[in-house]
C-alpha cells in the first residue's frame, strides 16, 4: 500500500559504494583543505610573491626588487650570525634530545621497572609547559642569584655566581639546555609508542644468546627504531631552526647580548614587524629558512639510513 | 614557538585576504559628514592597558563619552601593540583613535596614517609645550597627548639611615656622584654584607641614556636616521655609565637577577635608582618602600632626564572623523583628564590640570612634573627602536670593558645601519 513514491528519483542519485565513500572522504577533507589553502598555501605564495618586492604594507605598495632580498642575505654579516647561530643550536640539540628520548624510552619499555606509569606521567610533563613560562623558569634558575649558581658555588666550583643570562658565552647554551630539556619527554613518548610494540621474542631470543642490556639497545632496539628516529631527528631539525620564543623572552627580542642569542626566526620577526618596511626582507629570510630547513632534513635523513620516512 | 614560521605565514595570508576585502571596502567609502550628532555612529578605539586603575579610567571615559555624545565606542585592547596596530594598519582595519608612544610617534605619521588635527580646536596651547612638540612634524599637529611620564632619582630612607648618610650629601650632579659613590658603596657592603645591596641602578637602553648622549652636541642617530653611535661627542657622553660601572657601586637590574629597577628597588637591592612616576605607587603599596623622590642629577652642568608621553591619534582613513576628533578633545579636556589622572595615578599633560588637581602639593609628584622642563622626550626619528636595538645590544661589552666603547657602539652602529639600509 505505501509504495515508495520516490523510490525511482532517488534512484537517479544513488552512488555505488566506492562512489559514496569517495565523496564521503573529500567531505571529510574539505575543512582542512579549506584552512590548509588559506593559511599555508595562499600564505606562501603571498610570502613567496613578497620576498621579491620591497613591500610597505601601510600603502600598499611593492616595488619589484628581483633577488636584492635574498643576495642581500648573504652579504649581511648578521643574518649569517643568526644562522650560525641557529645551526649551532641545531648540531647540539637535535642530537643530544633524541640521544636521550630514546634512552628514556627504552628505560621505560623495561618491563621490571616499577611505578612505570608514574615515571612516564613525570617525565612527560615538561612537554606540558608552555615554552614561554619555561623560558621565565629558567632564567630564574640561572640568573644571577638562582638556584645553578647556589649550587656550583655551594661546591666549590667557582667563587664568583657567573650571569648566565647576560654573558655571550653562555646565553645561548641556557636555551640548549631548556630546549632540550623540555623536547626530551615529547620524543620519548614517540618512541615508547612504538617500542611497545616490538616483539619480546626478539629480546628473548639475544637474552638466550647471552645479550647484555646495552647490546640489546644498540643492535635491536636502535635498528627496530630507525624509522621513529627518522621522526624524530626531523622534527627535531624543524623545531629548532624555527626556534623563536625563547630566543625573543630571553632577550626582550633585541637578540642581545652580542648577538649571542639572534636566531634566524627572531630575525624575521624584527625585520618584519619592525619600525621599518623590511617586510619584503623578512620574507626572503623565512624562505631561505625553509629552504635550509629541507636540505639539513634531507642530509639527516640520508645519515640515519633506511628508507626515511618510507618505512613508516 | 616551533610553529612561528607557519603563524608569520597566516599572518601574511590573513593580510592578503584582509587586504582584498578592505580594497573593496574602500569603494563605498562615504565622505564623513560634518555633523556634530553622533548618535548611532561608532567609534573604535585602540588602547593598551596596563592595570586595573587604568581600566577604570578608560571605562569612565568610555562611558562619559557616549552618554554625551550618544555615539557608541567599541574598545579594543592591544596586547603587543607595536605588531597588532601594524598588522591592523596593513590591512586597513586600524581603529579610528589610537595611543601612540611618542617614540612610535614619527614612524606612524611617515607612515601616512595619522589625521592632521587642527591646533585651535583641540587646545594646543593647554598642554605642556614639550609634548605637544613631540607630536608636532612639520608644523603640523598629528596627536594630543594624553599623560605623561618623567624620571625621577628615588632614594631608599632607611638605607641611607642604616649607614648613616643624610640624604641631603647626595650630589646634584653625575660629576660629584662617581667620586661619591665608592665611598657610599664601602659604608652599604659594610652594614649589609659585600655587594648585597649596591648603590645605584642603571639601564642599559636609550630609552634611558638618551639625554646623556646627547650632551655637547651628541647625535646618536644622524638627521638621516643612520645610527651615530660610535661618533665621538656620543662616545664622550656615553664614557659616563662606563665611569659609573668603574665605580663598582653601579648595577643593570639584569645584573643582579632582578627585572627591572623597581623590582631591585623594592626588593632593597639597590639605595637608589632612576625611575619613572608609575614606580611611585607600586613602591608604596606594594613594596611599602620607604623612600624620597629627589629630582635627577646633571650632567656637564645641566640637569636632564627622560620624558615618556602617551597621546592620541587620529586615523586617516578613519569614516567618522568628527567623531573621533570630538574623542580627542573629550579626552583630554580639563574635568575629564582630572578625573583620568586621579583613578589612574599618571600625570597630566596640561599644566591646569595639574593644578587643579593639587598634584603640585605633593612634594614627591612635585619632582616629576617639575622634571617636564628639563627633560628630553623619548623620540628620535623613526630609526629610533632599530637603533636602540642595537645599541642593546652591545652596549654590554663595551661598559664592562671587554671591548672599547669604540669597537662596541661601531658594532651596534653597523648592524643598525644594515638594516636602515634595507628599508630605503
Amino acid at each position: 500500500m505505501e509504495a515508495p513514491v520516490n523510490t525511482p528519483k532517488k534512484k537517479r542519485f544513488h552512488l555505488n559504494r566506492s562512489q559514496s565513500e569517495a565523496v564521503q572522504a573529500y567531505a571529510f577533507l574539505l575543512p582542512a583543505a579549506i584552512i590548509v589553502l588559506v593559511f599555508f598555501v595562499a600564505a606562501i605564495v603571498f610570502a613567496l610573491y613578497m620576498s621579491f618586492n620591497k613591500v610597505n604594507m601601510y600603502s600598499e605598495t611593492y616595488e619589484f626588487r628581483g633577488l636584492q632580498n635574498y643576495t642581500n642575505i648573504f652579504s649581511d654579516g648578521i643574518a649569517l650570525t643568526a644562522l650560525k647561530n641557529t645551526a649551532l643550536f641545531s648540531l647540539v640539540v637535535v642530537p643530544t634530545q633524541t640521544f636521550f628520548a630514546l634512552l628514556i624510552a627504552y628505560a621505560l619499555s623495561n618491563k621490571n621497572i616499577r611505578f612505570k606509569k608514574m615515571f612516564r606521567l613525570i617525565y612527560f610533563l615538561p612537554t606540558l609547559t608552555s615554552s614561554a613560562a619555561l623560558t621565565l623558569i629558567f632564567m630564574f634558575i640561572f640568573n644571577i642569584n638562582g638556584p645553578i649558581n647556589g649550587f656550583f658555588t655551594g661546591i666549590g666550583l667557582y667563587k664568583d655566581p657567573i650571569n648566565f643570562l647576560q654573558e655571550p658565552q653562555y646565553a645561548l647554551k641556557v636555551i640548549m639546555v631548556m630546549n632540550i630539556w623540555s623536547t626530551v619527554p615529547n620524543f620519548m613518548t614517540v618512541y615508547l609508542a612504538s617500542l611497545v610494540d616490538l616483539p619480546d621474542s626478539l629480546y628473548e631470543a639475544a637474552e638466550m644468546d647471552g645479550a647484555s642490556s646495552w647490546q640489546k639497545l644498540v643492535h635491536i632496539t636502535v635498528p627496530y627504531l630507525r624509522p621513529i628516529t627518522t621522526y624524530v631527528l626531523l622534527m627535531g631539525i624543524i623545531g629548532t631552526f624555527q626556534m623563536f620564543d625563547q630566543a625573543y623572552i630571553f632577550s626582550n627580542g633585541s637578540g642581545g647580548p652580542d648577538n649571542s642569542t639572534l636566531t634566524v626566526a627572531l630575525m624575521v620577526y624584527q625585520y618584519a614587524f619592525g619600525q621599518m618596511n623590511t617586510m619584503g626582507y623578512a620574507c626572503a629570510l623565512a624562505i631561505f629558512l625553509a629552504v635550509v630547513i629541507y636540505i639539513v632534513s634531507r642530509l639527516a635523513e640520508k645519515l640515519n639510513g633506511g628508507n626515511g620516512l618510507k618505512d613508516m | 614557538m616551533k610553529k612561528f614560521g607557519k603563524r608569520l605565514l597566516s599572518i601574511g595570508a590573513t593580510v592578503a585576504a584582509v587586504l582584498t576585502l578592505a580594497a573593496c571596502g574602500n569603494k563605498s567609502n562615504s565622505s564623513s559628514s560634518d555633523s556634530t550628532n553622533f548618535k548611532g555612529q561608532n567609534l573604535k578605539i585602540g588602547v593598551w592597558i596596563g592595570n586595573d586603575n587604568e581600566k577604570k579610567g578608560m571605562n569612565d571615559l568610555i562611558s562619559g563619552f557616549e552618554k554625551k555624545t550618544g555615539a557608541k565606542v567599541t574598545e579594543k585592547v592591544y596586547t603587543d601593540f607595536n605588531t597588532q596596530i601594524q598588522a591592523d594598519l596593513a590591512g586597513h582595519r586600524a581603529p579610528d583613535v589610537w595611543y601612540m608612544d611618542s617614540s612610535m610617534y614619527p614612524f606612524f605619521q611617515k607612515q601616512g596614517v595619522l589625521q592632521e588635527l587642527n591646533k585651535k580646536d583641540v587646545g594646543e596651547s593647554n598642554f605642556y609645550p614639550a609634548l605637544t612638540k613631540a607630536y608636532t612634524t612639520d608644523g603640523k599637529l598629528y596627536g594630543v597627548p594624553k599623560d605623561t611620564s618623567t624620571l625621577a632619582l628615588y632614594v631608599n630612607n632607611d638605607m641611607f639611615k642604616k649607614v648613616g648618610v643624610s640624604i641631603d650629601s647626595i650630589p646634584k650632579s653625575y660629576e660629584d656622584l662617581l667620586k661619591w659613590l665608592p665611598g657610599f658603596q664601602a659604608k652599604l657592603d659594610k652594614a649589609y654584607g659585600k655587594n648585597k645591596v649596591k648603590a645605584w641602578s642603571y639601564n642599559q637602553d636609550l630609552a634611558r641614556n638618551l639625554y646623556i648622549l646627547e650632551r655637547n652636541g651628541g647625535k646618536p642617530i644622524k638627521s638621516n636616521g643612520n645610527a651615530n653611535l660610535s661618533s665621538d661627542a656620543v662616545l664622550k657622553n656615553l664614557q659616563l655609565y662606563k665611569d659609573l660601572v668603574a665605580t663598582g657601586a653601579a648595577v643593570t637590574p639584569k645584573g643582579i637577577g632582578q627585572g627591572d629597577n623597581g623590582t631591585a628597588f623594592g626588593a632593597g637591592k639597590v639605595a637608589m635608582m632612576e625611575e619613572g612616576n608609575w614606580t611611585y605607587e607600586v613602591q608604596k603599596q606594594q613594596y611599602k618602600t620607604n623612600f624620597t623622590v629627589l629630582p635627577m642629577l646633571s650632567y656637564e652642568g645641566k640637569q636632564g632626564g627622560m620624558i615618556f608621553t602617551v597621546g592620541w591619534g587620529e586615523y586617516a582613513n578613519s569614516k567618522v572623523k568628527p567623531l573621533a576628533t570630538a574623542w580627542i578633545k573629550y579626552v583630554t579636556s580639563k574635568n575629564v583628564m582630572k578625573k583620568y589622572i586621579t583613578t589612574t595615578g599618571t600625570l597630566p599633560s596640561r599644566p591646569d590640570v595639574a593644578k587643579a588637581a593639587d598634584l603640585t602639593s605633593d612634594a614627591s609628584l612635585k619632582v616629576h612634573l617639575d622634571a617636564n622642563a628639563y627633560s628630553t622626550v623619548w623620540q628620535d626619528g623613526t630609526t629610533l627602536v632599530t637603533v636602540n636595538t642595537s645599541y642593546q645590544n652591545f652596549v654590554a661589552n663595551g661598559l664592562a670593558g671587554k671591548t672599547t666603547l669604540k669597537s662596541a657602539m661601531k658594532s651596534a652602529d653597523d648592524q643598525a645601519n644594515a638594516a636602515i639600509a634595507k628599508a630605503k
